[in-house]
């Protein structure tokens, strides 16, 4: 038999007996009535597997005196503490609302220190830490670091933070809607950049104005803000469906404004539908599945025309080139493409560069011929002068 | 103890309603309902005012306290802190609010004492002769059902131990439940934890409950309820130009349609004894009912009735100029009289959000501020603990049928809103107005069809062995 009831019905089960409450009840009759008279002296008591009690840990007096004593706490009052504990389910919220030992004035964090110093003693004694499981450990961890200053002022935080100004609220909506636009616009403009990029085949400088660097930083302020967002039950953020910026593909389908509603970036969870195609688009040969966009931003090329054999390095092709047969041909490049502003180092041989790189190359060797032509005429009209 | 997993769903051996009828008892100030647990509504519901005749015989029912005898007068057993004060009278009345509709009266409803002790030998000793009269003279028809009762959350130990005494010895019920009205109206939501503002007839008060458990230090209430709106609407009809004649039914015999402030054309009833004040008074709050149902609105916010208006607004503007210009409101009394109301239909709520609007006369002190509903939520909240806070703001469930008032979550949203700027707050209001009204009842009724809820009760066993102070223990 319980000593202590509490109602504690699971709210599943109330919200259910509520739509069940339709039912039609049993009608009452006299016959029913007389025989429960009889049989029904109190309700069959068939549900006592919710008679679910709450563990406190044991410790008889010896226990205590060689262990758990505490200049703060006697006995009794641990005793008490331990008896609420019981009472109120292990709800902290309740423990701290029932408490009232002589008047104490003792905050939550006090009532949780002492008891799970007492319950992680318990657990050692019971088993020594060399023989703990995993998880007795962990526990015996948990309780054994709780930190009530840390937890105390945590709490303050807390209430700081509940109790703040009609003021200080609307600023932080304001700089939240701030953030949302500014990140809504830059995911657009990207998208739109992507977009222009593709229609016009123009290849990807890796210094352009668009300030990927000191965006990233915002990027990243935005991340941990929608994560932590995302947790909550209200959300204020909303993704901005570009999983560059949100760091996860958002399930928002492609919104029909952004212009890379024709794109693909929901890549995983698309994949499924992709290959079911019996298309075999380019993309679809490579062992990664990646939209003309990515393709682009990650420098990865198809290859129609046969490769040489063996490992070549991109940047080979940006070098090469510039080296002639002759030292004097040699500087004579090198002089062409230094008055073009082609640095000697190019840092990064992304395909674009390399295309663009060897269109110049194509034009100093035209120019290198002409040159010569000029020279031999020239030459000539002088010989013949 | 009885705790599962909030993310269980419950198995089916979980619904007991069918294998275990409970009588749920839901005692209010103003109207005691009764019925079965797994019903939608209470099918009986007694107003808590009864009629004592001159000879000292009580009269209980709708029909019989409204009819004007001569010498009546009108009483209610409880007191105006909405606690029980005449014992007796207490257990007739409830004892008439569920044998009048749900289970049959016995014989001889006034001599209770003695007749559960022989009915063990009896039950289905007559069952040919099925004589339910001579059955009744045995046992109370309460004898058969567990009983949940709700009570006030400030209700004595005292009177708990009395009302269980009173289940278990004069009733003979088999088991016993007593639990707080405010936990009860959370159930009828659905909610194991939350913060329930119950605005009744006597009093208003807050519950805070988590997972199911009341927060003790949470527990205030305040005498700013529908029967002190009654007395401000009175305040309000007597300060008119010129003031609102407030004339019950029974004192009009005919009427004829009148213009709006002209004298009424009515015929009255003629008393040679005229009804007690305790009677007219009660007519006339038959009519205030009506009046705040139809006609009282609460100024929703943002701000206060009297506080300027939005920004912008021409200077001194306020919020009371704003509802003049609002389409008045009619109202007809009983006599035919007529008129309409501005803004007054929304002073007289006002006070229960800003006490110092409230109208005071000199039968009618003005209100404690700390009484006011937002600071009454504000000192609850203030009580638990600060993690729990923002979920019980999120979770404000508001029932009472004084709550009843037009526009009156909406204003005790916005006001708790401004109150706690940072956290969301969410008043849930049941948009039925029946579920709002018997919120508490049907909380009672959700509970006793619970599985869950049969480790709970106090068996006859248990009492016989602690007494009736196991109710302390048991029933928190
Ligand atoms: N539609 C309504 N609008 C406003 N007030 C109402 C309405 N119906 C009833 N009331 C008022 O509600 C009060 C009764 O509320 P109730 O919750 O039944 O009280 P209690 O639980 O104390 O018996 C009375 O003052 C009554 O005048
Ligand atoms: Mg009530």
């Amino acid at each position: 038999m319980a000593s202590a009831g509490h109602i504690t019905p699971n709210m599943s089960a109330i919200s259910k007996s509520r739509s069940e409450l339709r039912r039609p009840s049993r009608r009452w009759h006299l016959k029913d009535r007389r025989w429960k008279a009889v049989n029904q002296k109190e309700p069959e008591r068939t549900f006592t597997q919710y008679d679910v009690h709450v563990e406190t840990p044991s410790y008889d007096d010896e226990v205590y005196e060689n262990n758990l004593t505490h200049n703060e706490w006697t006995k009794d009052e641990t005793d008490y503490l331990m008896s609420v504990y019981r009472e109120a389910n292990g709800k902290w919220p309740i423990i701290v609302d029932r408490y009232d030992y002589e008047g104490s004035t003792r905050s939550m964090e006090d009532l949780k220190s002492r008891f799970y110093t007492v319950s992680a003693t318990v657990l050692r004694l019971q088993t020594p830490i060399s023989s703990m499981t995993a998880s007795d450990f962990t526990l015996y961890e948990t309780l054994s670091k709780f930190n009530p200053k840390q937890e105390a002022s945590r709490k303050q935080l807390a209430e700081g933070h509940l109790y703040r100004g009609r003021h200080e609220v609307d600023e932080e909506s304001v700089l939240l809607n701030e953030l949302q636009r500014i990140m809504l616009q830059q995911a657009t403009i990207e998208n739109e950049r992507e977009d222009l990029r593709r229609r016009l085949d123009y290849p990807r400088a890796n210094t352009n104005g668009y300030q990927y660097n000191s965006s990233s930083a915002l990027t990243q302020l935005w991340q941990q803000l929608l994560a932590t967002d995302r947790m909550k039950k209200n959300q204020r953020l909303r993704p901005t469906g570009h999983p560059g910026f949100d760091g996860f593909n958002s399930s928002t389908s492609a919104r029909p404004r952004d212009s890379n509603a024709g794109l693909d970036t929901n890549l995983p969870s698309r994949r499924g539908t992709r290959d079911s195609l019996p298309s075999a688009t380019p993309q679809n040969s490579l062992p990664v599945d990646l939209s003309a966009a990515e393709m682009v931003r990650f420098g990865v090329v198809q290859n129609q025309d046969k490769l040489p054999s063996g490992v070549t390095f991109a940047s080979d092709r940006l070098t090469k080139p510039r080296v002639a047969k002759s030292t004097v041909q040699t500087d004579k490049i090198a002089t062409i493409l230094q008055h073009a502003g082609v640095p000697e180092l190019i840092p990064l041989p992304t395909p674009a560069v390399i295309e663009q790189f060897e269109s110049i190359m194509a034009k100093v060797h035209t120019l290198l011929d002409i040159r010569k032509l000029a020279e031999k005429e020239e030459q000539e009209l002088k010989v013949l002068s | 103890m009885a705790t599962l997993p909030p993310t269980q769903a419950p198995g089916p051996a979980e619904y007991a309603g069918d294998d275990i009828t409970a009588l749920i008892l839901d005692c209010g100030s103003y109207s005691t309902r009764a019925g079965f647990a797994g019903e939608d509504t209470p099918k009986s519901v007694v107003p808590t005012q009864y009629a004592l005749l001159p000879s000292g015989e009580p009269l209980y029912g709708e029909n019989a306290i409204h009819l004007p005898r001569p010498g009546i007068e009108i009483k209610n057993p409880y007191n105006t802190d909405g606690i029980v004060e005449d014992w007796d009278t207490a257990a007739e009345l409830w004892e008439y609010a569920v044998t009048s509709r749900l289970t049959g009266t016995r014989q001889t409803p006034a001599s209770r004492n003695g007749l559960n002790d022989d009915k063990d030998q009896n039950g289905d000793v007559n069952m040919e002769q099925e004589m339910e009269q001579q059955a009744d003279e045995q046992e109370s028809p309460l004898a058969e059902y567990p009983l949940l009762i709700s009570e006030p959350s400030w209700n004595p130990v005292k009177a708990r131990e009395k009302t269980m005494e009173l289940a278990m010895e004069e009733w003979g019920v088999p088991a016993f439940f007593l639990s707080k009205n405010g936990q009860l109206a959370a159930y009828s939501q659905g909610k194991a934890t939350a913060l329930v503002v119950d605005i009744g007839h006597q009093n208003t008060s807050v519950t805070a409950l988590w997972e199911g458990m009341v927060i003790r230090k949470s527990l205030h209430h305040s005498p700013l309820a529908g029967n002190w709106l009654n007395n401000q609407i009175r305040t309000m009809f007597a300060t008119q130009q010129p003031p609102v004649p407030l004339v019950p039914h029974f004192m009009v015999k005919t009427k004829s349609a009148v213009n709006a402030n002209e004298p009424a054309v009515a015929t009255y009833a003629e008393f040679s004894k005229p009804p007690t004040d305790s009677f007219r008074r009660l007519e006339e709050d038959r009519v205030l009912t009506s009046f705040k149902e139809s006609v009282v609105q609460t100024w929703p916010g943002p701000g206060r009735l009297e506080s300027s208006a939005a920004p912008g607004a021409p200077n001194g503007y306020s919020n009371i100029e704003y509802t003049r210009t609002l389409p008045p409101r009619p109202f007809e009394m009983p006599d035919g009289w007529n008129t309409v109301f501005t803004s007054d239909r929304y002073k007289v709520v006002e006070g229960l959000f800003d006490s110092r609007a409230a109208y005071t006369s000199p039968e009618q002190p003005a209100p404690r501020p700390e009484d006011a509903l937002p600071s009454l939520v504000n000192r609850a909240i203030n009580a638990c603990d600060v993690d729990t806070r923002p979920t019980l703001l999120n979770n404000i469930v508001l029932t009472g049928a004084g709550s009843l008032i037009e526009k009156l979550p909406e204003r005790l949203q916005t006001d708790l809103q401004t109150l706690f700027p940072n956290p969301k707050v969410r008043v849930l209001a049941n948009s039925n107005p029946v579920e709002r009204k018997f919120g508490a009842w049907i909380g009672g009724s959700v509970l006793g069809s619970l599985g869950t809820f049969h480790q709970m009760w106090v068996s006859r066993q248990e009492y016989e062995e602690f007494g009736a102070g196991v109710v302390e223990k048991r029933c928190k």
